[in-house]
């Protein structure tokens, strides 16, 4: 149980401890890339994590179908059941989602369901795939990493309130 | 405004924490009277009983002036319903959380309740008060929530002999504004809250668990829809669920602000139609109209739900005496307008559970608000639709309304939809773009991006690009602020963003960007 209990409390429970230091335990889950990018981070690491997205990610190059797990003719059920299990590994509530190691993200995988479960957007998504389009359109920040949000590294006790 | 000052709140409770590890999960249902508490037990939900063996504790804050400290709930005894109601007990604060003094809600109340709720009508934090010894001693509605959380958590800690951890229930209907709010009364009261979590969600997670736990007993994978719906003194909520092996995804969420209080305060209208001036000084003999009045038509009220008609027969005093017989139709008459169905029930369905548990089960939420910014002519535009699935991402593209224009103003909304249909805004913060290149109008692209994280927290970024300057970089560093900002006196203030006039406009560039 502290095991799930490390999800969520990480993410209420940064502590102020003097002055500007932040404990480490709790950083375990924000230990992505970022991290660094706090509001007191330097201009220049901004423009870096606007530049990145050039570099895509490995999720970024997957389609939809495979986001999911599943087959191009995977049925509907196949695919709601796919879904659900993902969810239960990746979404941040999930028992031990902390330990995903891999750079999947629940709201690219729900993304990926609502398209697919829908019949008409599914063949619309079809249609494009085989003629060959980009696979995913990135605007300025959801191309900018893992969306866990762009203060992840801040989170402090008081958060909640004041 | 937020005070960035007072971070201080952590305390001793937090270094005990690190101590004694085995710390447990309790699920706190707020109601608007009423409050219970739960823990999962490795097996079932338990309901933690008070020292009086009740499950469903009354939630009221009494002052007093002798007592050091004011004493809630949880652990008085009243030796009457009177006692509650004599002014120097407060209670109904979830309804008053988070409201400004022209919400009508607040203005409702402030005529039916009675201590103190004293309005001016500009859109600032309604001023609390409860009488101690002939005199009006002020209070908060988060004070009044902190003090009895205190209590509650105290007892928690007494029952199950560990730290405890909270998860915290609230309305789908509540606003940002008052999250924060309950936020707040958490931190006052020393909680470790772990999630605020809607109603519904609580109850779709039970209902997952039970799922799971007749598996055995019929069909495995197959997946449920359910409708959910908790109608309480304060609030009412509904949400679709469909659930299948633990877990629920939820498909829509909604809440209204509408309950047994309403129910309550329509039909004391309705027996004393001129009580708003009646009662309006507020002296020693109009509070002791008041509860009279109140206990009498909450009796009434109760004992409609099994019986075709009521007498009512009360003396207010001051020659004042009523004596009317109310029957069932005329009770849903009354109350037509207000609510969805005659429910006369005022049980608060206490469907709190402990989601931390060792079991697999996820509650995939959505948000019940939309969330946009003001433009294209002082409209609200969303950006996030409700029923959204969270944690969620989307940005939208902007521009500017004049040529040369700088500086743009955003200005961020929570939307929530009323029962007639008429949309309510909530001013949740505002921030400043500037360094636009001069350029005629339509042409910079102001990028705005929301972002709901998985404890429910609101980012909004901002970043400003120039098309056909050969890059994508933002011209200016990019902005992001955490909401709400806006505090206290989000009315008033809204009133003064509305006053900047149009030179900061912004409007919509194209559709939403894919994501």
């Amino acid at each position: 149980m502290a095991g799930t209990l490390t999800n969520s409390a990480g993410a209420t429970s940064f502590r102020f401890l003097n002055g500007d230091r932040f404990s480490p335990p709790s950083s375990i889950r924000s230990a992505s890339n970022l991290y660094i990018r706090g509001r007191n981070a330097p201009k220049a690491s901004l423009h870096a994590v606007i530049d990145e997205p050039l570099v895509e990610s490995k999720m970024k190059s997957m389609s939809l179908y495979d986001v999911l797990n599943v087959e191009r003719n995977a049925t509907a059920s196949e695919i709601k059941s796919a879904y659900r299990s993902l969810a239960k590994r990746y979404h941040p509530d999930a028992s031990g989602s902390e330990q995903n190691d891999d750079d999947r993200d629940f709201i690219d995988i729900h993304d990926a369901y609502v398209t697919l479960s829908d019949p008409t957007a599914r063949a619309l998504y079809d249609l494009k795939l085989s003629a060959g389009f980009e696979l995913r359109s990135g605007g300025l920040y959801t191309a900018a990493g893992k969306s866990s949000g762009f203060y992840a590294g801040r989170r402090w006790e008081t958060d909640q309130c004041w | 405004m937020s005070e960035e000052v007072g971070y201080t709140v952590a305390s001793d409770s937090d270094t005990a924490r690190e101590e004694t590890s085995p710390e447990v999960a309790i699920g706190i249902d707020i109601g608007t009277c009423q409050c219970s508490l739960a823990v999962w037990s490795g097996s079932q939900v338990e309901l933690i009983r008070n020292t009086r063996n009740q499950k469903l504790m009354k939630l009221y804050v009494t002052f007093r002036d002798e007592s050091p400290s004011p004493v809630g709930g949880v652990s008085n005894q009243l030796s009457h319903e009177y006692e509650m109601l004599s002014g120097a007990s407060i209670f109904n604060m979830k309804r008053l959380i988070g409201r400004v003094d022209t919400d009508p809600i607040v203005s409702h109340a402030s005529k039916t309740l009675p201590f103190l709720i004293q309005t001016l009508g500009i859109g600032v934090k309604p001023f609390v008060a409860a009488l101690v010894n002939n005199m009006w001693r002020s209070t908060t509605p988060e004070e009044v929530v902190a003090i009895y959380l205190v209590e509650l958590k105290a007892l928690a800690e007494a029952r199950l002999k560990r730290p405890v951890t909270d998860v915290v229930t609230v309305p789908a209907a509540f606003s940002r504004l008052q999250l924060t709010r309950i936020g707040r009364s958490c931190a006052m009261a020393g909680l470790h809250v772990l999630r605020l979590m809607p109603e519904p969600a609580a109850v779709a997670l039970l209902y997952a668990q039970q799922q799971l736990s007749n598996r055995n007993m019929g069909d495995s994978g197959s997946e449920k829809l359910g409708l959910i719906f908790n109608m309480g003194a304060g609030f009412c909520d509904v949400a679709i669920t469909a659930t299948a092996g633990g877990v629920s995804q939820m498909k829509a969420l909604a809440g209204s602000s509408v309950g047994g209080e309403d129910l309550l305060q329509n039909t004391m209208h309705w027996l004393v139609p001129e009580m708003d001036v009646l009662f309006s000084s507020r002296g020693f003999d109009e509070i002791k109209s008041m509860r009279i009045l109140r206990v009498a038509t909450q009796d009434a009220i109760h004992r409609l739900s099994f019986q075709p008609n009521v007498q009512i027969d009360i003396d207010l005093g001051n020659g004042t005496r009523i004596c009317r017989v109310l029957d069932v139709e005329e009770f849903e008459e009354i109350n037509k307008a207000k609510s969805t169905q005659a429910s006369t029930r005022w049980k608060l369905a206490s469907g709190v559970n402990d989601p931390f548990g060792s079991l697999d089960l996820l509650t995939i939420q959505v948000i019940a608000h939309s969330i946009g910014i003001r433009a294209d002519n002082n409209s609200f535009v969303s950006i996030i639709d409700r029923s959204t699935t969270l944690p969620a991402k989307r940005e939208m593209l902007f521009t500017t309304a004049h040529d040369n224009q700088t500086e743009a103003l955003i200005v961020v909304y929570e939307e929530e939809e009323d029962d007639d249909d008429d949309e309510k805004r909530v001013l949740l913060g505002y921030f400043k773009v500037v360094g636009i290149p001069p350029a005629p109008r339509g042409v910079p692209e102001i990028n705005v991006c929301m972002d709901i994280d998985d404890s429910n927290m609101l980012g909004v970024m901002s970043g400003i690009v120039m098309p056909g300057s050969g890059t994508r970089h933002p011209v200016v560093p990019l902005m992001e602020v955490r909401m709400p900002t806006a505090d206290d006196g989000h009315g008033l203030c809204e009133d003064a963003l509305n006053r900047l006039g149009s030179t900061l406009d912004l409007v919509t560039l194209h559709n939403k960007l894919d994501t």
